[in-house]
């Protein structure tokens, strides 16, 4: 038996959605896309107010091939929506290369003191934008995300946030490995795992996919307490053994998770 | 969940649960509904008010005063009671969630649910105030759900029509919030 339709009672057909409280119009928003947000906006001057709310802008994508939304299309506008419309309530951000540029993190530094997560995807890099006037960076975050380039030598990039980032307690390195198809291909090296850690003193977690080399080996322990990788070379995976044996007399606690670092090194 | 299984009849089947104690809910016209005690608790707002009426004993339920539900008229206390009968026959109650549970953006619409709120606008507002008000948020979130996807299929011109909204921009303004929200569109477009 179907449930009964409403159809049966007309007591309340006048009811608007003007009647619903601004939190329930916030809730019902919520569910949409930030697309379509954009688009309430442009409803009516309450309907602007509420799609502002930055409670609707605490989660922001910039990758719209990973489900997010398109990313604006200067760094001007870029920075004029992270002041206007995500402000405090920013907790996570995905940057596309474009973006990933002095005036956004400047502005994210001074707008965002809740900006926790961060995804800086360098994985379409040609080139980087100019950091040397960086000057400020998202003090607190806990998650930094990093998508390599297999063309990018990221150390110059690092040594400009090092200074910012001692807050962070899990590290992703999303690495090219599934997308080299050349044998002999030049290599780049990514992070400089050493220079990093001395930086981020509360590294508890370290994630790695598809990072296809290691160079720096090193008979210091890396106070971590959890490493995954999954989907890495297999010359990257001895090379980290051999630092995390070292971690996991050091910390005991010390977690180790390899998840198909064979699997795709043929 | 069954979505087969077909919700009684709102107020009070006698025989079918002469145990379990019930109460009466009382809407803003007067109305008086007979429910089981479970199935009422599903709304947060009732069971504090039992709890209050109640104490610390436990009262004799027939000689229990209504509870008065004020802002919920009788044809809507009908359909939200409906809905918490089906829901606590079929999924029990509500379990506690943390404040910062995301699981309802998530969870899909049930069929039963879908067919429940097939229902007209002023219908659909109603319920999400009383489950607003009665403070049962499976309820709201189906609600809000049901009116986010309609939002999401319309244009601006379409939502203002359809929910009677008057555009109070001035021409510049309007010209202004679309040129700020037109980087998206496209994307919006494509979908």
């Amino acid at each position: 038996m179907a449930p009964p339709s409403g159809r049966d009672f007309q007591a309340s057909v006048n009811t608007t959605i003007d009647k619903l409280q601004d939190k329930t119009l916030l809730h019902i928003f919520n569910f949409l896309e930030h697309t379509e947000i954009s688009r309430l906006a442009q409803v009516s001057r309450k309907w602007y107010g509420l799609a502002c709310n930055s409670q609707l802008w605490q989660n922001v994508s910039f990758r719209p091939e990973f489900a997010g939304i398109v990313a604006p299309p200067s760094i001007d506008k870029a920075v004029d929506l992270i002041g206007r419309r995500f402000g405090p309530q920013l907790k996570y951000i995905e940057l596309p290369i474009e973006h990933i540029c002095a005036p956004v993190f400047h502005e994210l530094a001074a707008k965002c003191p809740n900006l926790s997560h961060m995804v800086l995807d360098f994985s379409n890099a040609m080139q980087l934008h100019d950091f040397n006037d960086l000057n400020a960076f998202p003090a607190k975050l806990r998650t930094l995300c990093i998508c390599l380039s297999d063309v990018i030598f990221m150390e110059g990039f690092m040594r400009k946030i090092y200074n910012f980032i001692n807050s962070v307690e899990c590290l992703q390195l999303i690495g090219t490995y599934e997308r080299v198809t050349e044998e002999e291909e030049e290599v780049h090296e990514t992070l400089h795992i050493l220079k990093l850690k001395s930086h981020v003193p509360n590294l508890r977690v370290i994630n790695f996919f598809g990072v296809k080399f290691w160079t720096t080996i090193t008979s210091k322990p890396f106070r971590a307490t959890a490493f995954t990788w999954s989907a890495c070379a297999s010359s990257f995976a001895r090379s980290l053994q051999v630092i995390f044996e070292d971690s996991a007399a050091a910390l005991p606690q010390t977690q180790l998770l390899v998840d198909g670092a064979n699997r795709v090194d043929q | 969940m069954a979505a087969t299984a077909g919700p009684s009849t709102g107020s009070g089947d006698v025989k079918a649960a002469a145990v379990a104690p019930k109460v009466r809910l009382q809407s803003g016209d007067k109305e008086i509904f007979i429910v089981d005690l479970p199935v009422a608790k599903m709304s947060k707002v009732i069971k504090g008010m039992i709890e209050d009426l109640a104490g610390e004993e436990d009262p004799n339920w027939d000689t229990l005063e209504p509870i008065p539900l004020s802002n919920v008229s009788g044809p809507i206390l009908r359909k939200v009671i409906t809905w918490m009968e089906h829901h606590y026959k079929n999924d029990g109650p509500e379990p506690e969630r943390p404040e910062d549970d995301l699981s309802h953006f998530t969870d899909e619409i049930s069929d039963w649910d879908e067919e429940y709120i097939k229902v007209d606008q002023g219908t659909l507002f109603e319920l999400i105030l009383a489950s607003n008000y009665l403070n049962i948020k499976k309820l709201r979130t189906v609600g809000c759900k049901t009116v986010a996807n309609v939002l999401r299929k319309l244009s601006v011109e379409e939502i203002r029509e359809k929910y009677n909204i008057e555009n109070d921009f001035t021409p510049e303004e309007e010209e202004a919030i679309r040129k700020e929200n037109e980087w998206c569109e496209d994307q919006d477009a494509s979908k």
